[in-house]
């Protein structure tokens, strides 16, 4: 621990989100043991996201390249990326993000799952948040992945590379089916993300409309591959 | 359609058939018994020459009631040891040993399955393409069968190798591996009169060890030490030391660089070694080839038939990359597209190996819905 980092330490101390323990300088946003304690994605589709039952895990399957409900939906994306299920209180924290405009939150859970994902930093050339229409940007005034992408890099994220240009009703109101309608043609890419391959940040995925329709936008403009990485994996009732 | 009767007396009796590798002869000649006894072709390759087995690999072909291009299904006779005296154990629904031996399920299910098949293939009538079916020998040794297979017996050019323990898990990709041996030599001197006139081998070895890094290199590669040896007597300073290892990856690039990092530490060592006595120490590494790489993408046709069953079976494949090598990337180095395919096997390669009832059946529909779907998509 250097010296300036102890005194940033002293003066403004990190606490455990969950336990309210003092951090210890190498943990982020939550301590070790509460870390163990938050309920994370340990097995799921690496090509589409489904879940899998964890009954695999036991017998030593540890990762899934795709599934027989991937390789027949020819999703646009190429791989995603999940840390958490969407439970408490991880549930919690992303409406807080997104709602009580918790933005020293988001900036916390984009740090936490760069420690989990810090290889995908080298391994792409595009880092970019899922982007909201203009009216809901000023509506609700923040892009929550634009925060959680922030807390990703470290730094501001690049996101003039893809746009909404369809002001869609909520997801969340939805059911599956119509989830993929509402969202058709709701992104537009710009030409420059020819041959590059993207990262592409969100809170949630659930049946992956939105992440599909952005990696579309983005293919049709020439991307190479699309990565998705989203904090939790949600799955509709 | 599948007797499951008839499955679990065949595969108990299969296990009782002991086939550790190389001694597979009793087992091969059982099942050509088998397969002559339902009308069709069985003959054995001349790998038993290169192989060192009791008989070359087995081949039984099936024919086709349409004309569409034969597939192949292949299992192993060999099993690992220790398989002496064995003793099965069936109870509720479930093969296991008295934790003695290993049971053997690995890969005799795969054997029974395909026993199955050809047997359901006999009793019903319905379209399927042209059969082949692969018995290899010494598997577990190396895939020596495969490696000698005659190829110009085989006329599929895609199948399926049934040698994976859940049947709704498909490999569908494994890694290259290399196995690589470290030499050092030194030179031999008295260690308590003349150390001096000595190189110490077994020194050079461990500077050289020290420098690698085993374990995980990246998300697709890893590298172990495994075996290390050298030295006569405490009181002679060692002459020469060798080290054992293997490297693998899904990514040739990453392998080349790797086997070129561990060359390149060798000739560092050797020529930073200080003092150096008539140009020793030497250091040699050797590389030797186990097994090629190999990667199936999701769109690929072989696929499409296991997607079909899943379909009618109700089951959601999932489709993985395997640590281990097998029959599938020799077939898949040679010219051959392969995937693997579940058997319901658990626990393999330990004397808790066991099978469920329930899995080896689920196993065995799965490949039949593949030979019928293959036979319906054919136009």
């Amino acid at each position: 621990m250097s010296l300036l980092n102890k005194v940033l330490d002293f003066f403004f101390p990190e606490f455990c989100e969950v336990c309210n323990h003092h951090l210890k300088p190498q943990e982020v946003f939550v301590c070790r043991r509460c870390l163990n304690t938050l309920p994370f994605l340990k097995l799921y589709c690496q090509r589409c996201g489904s879940l899998v039952s964890e009954s695999l895990l036991e017998k030593g399957i540890d990762r899934i390249e795709y599934c027989s409900y991937c390789s027949q939906k020819n999703f646009y994306f190429d791989r995603v990326f999940a840390l958490f299920q969407y439970k408490e209180p991880i549930s919690e924290w992303l409406l807080r993000v997104k709602f009580a405009q918790d933005f020293r939150l988001a900036f916390a859970l984009g740090k936490l799952i760069r420690t989990f994902f810090s290889f995908l930093l080298s391994d792409v050339d595009m880092i970019i948040p899922v982007p909201l229409s203009n009216e809901r940007l000023r509506e609700r005034g923040f892009n929550q992945s634009t925060l959680l992408a922030w807390g990703f890099l470290g730094r501001k994220p690049f996101s003039e590379a893809i746009f909404r240009v369809k002001c869609t009703k909520p997801q969340t109101e939805l059911t599956g089916k119509e989830r993929w309608e509402n969202v058709k043609g709701a992104f537009l890419a710009k030409d420059w993300v020819k041959d590059k391959k993207v990262l592409l940040i969100d809170d949630v995925m659930t049946t992956g409309a939105t992440v599909n329709e952005a990696a579309k936008a983005l293919k049709m403009k020439g991307a190479k591959e699309v990565y998705v990485l989203v904090v939790a994996r949600n799955q509709l009732m | 359609m599948i007797d499951i009767d008839r499955l679990v007396l065949e595969f108990q009796t299969l296990l009782s058939i002991e086939s550790p590798s190389k001694k597979e002869g009793k087992l091969a000649h059982y099942l050509a018994d088998i397969f002559e006894a339902l009308g069709y072709r069985c003959f054995f390759d001349k790998s038993a020459e290169n192989t060192g087995s009791e008989v070359g690999n087995l081949i039984v072909k099936i024919p086709g009631m349409i004309p569409a291009p034969p597939i192949f299904f292949c299992a192993h006779l060999d099993t690992v040891g220790p398989c002496e005296n064995l003793k099965i154990i069936f109870e509720n629904g479930v093969f296991k040993t008295d934790g003695r031996t290993i049971l053997g399920a690995d890969d005799k299910s795969g054997i029974a399955i395909l026993v199955e098949l050809a047997r359901v293939l006999r009793e019903n009538r319905f379209p399927h393409p042209p059969l082949e079916f692969i018995f290899t020998t010494c598997e577990e040794i190396g895939l020596l069968g495969a490696k000698f297979l005659d190829l110009e017996l085989i006329d599929a050019k895609e199948g399926y190798v049934l040698d994976s323990e859940n049947p709704e898990v498909v490999t569908i990709g494994a890694p290259s591996s290399y196995k690589f041996k470290i030499k050092v030599k030194g030179k031999a001197a008295h260690a308590g009169l003349e150390p001096e006139k000595g190189v110490n081998a077994i020194h050079v070895l461990s500077k050289l060890i020290a420098e690698l890094n085993p374990g995980r290199i990246d998300q697709e590669s890893t590298m172990n030490i495994g075996i290390i040896s050298g030295g006569k007597y405490v009181n002679i300073v060692p002459e020469s030391a060798e080290a054992e290892g293997e490297i693998r990856s899904h990514n040739s690039k990453t392998l080349e660089s790797m086997i070129q990092q561990i060359e390149d530490l060798g000739a560092k060592v050797e020529k930073g070694y200080q003092p150096k006595i008539e140009d020793l120490p030497k250091v040699s590494v050797r590389f030797e080839k186990l097994y090629q790489a190999f990667l199936i993408s999701p769109d690929d046709p072989i696929l499409q038939p296991i997607k079909q069953a899943g379909e009618r079976l109700g089951i959601n494949f999932f489709f993985i990359k395997k640590e281990g090598g097998s029959d599938a990337n020799i077939f898949n180095e040679r010219g051959k597209k392969a995937v693997i395919l579940g058997t319901g096997m658990q626990k393999v390669h330990t004397t808790e190996e066991f099978i469920r009832v329930k899995d080896l059946v689920k196993a065995t529909q799965i490949v039949v819905e593949i030979v019928k779907a293959k036979g319906e998509s054919f136009k």
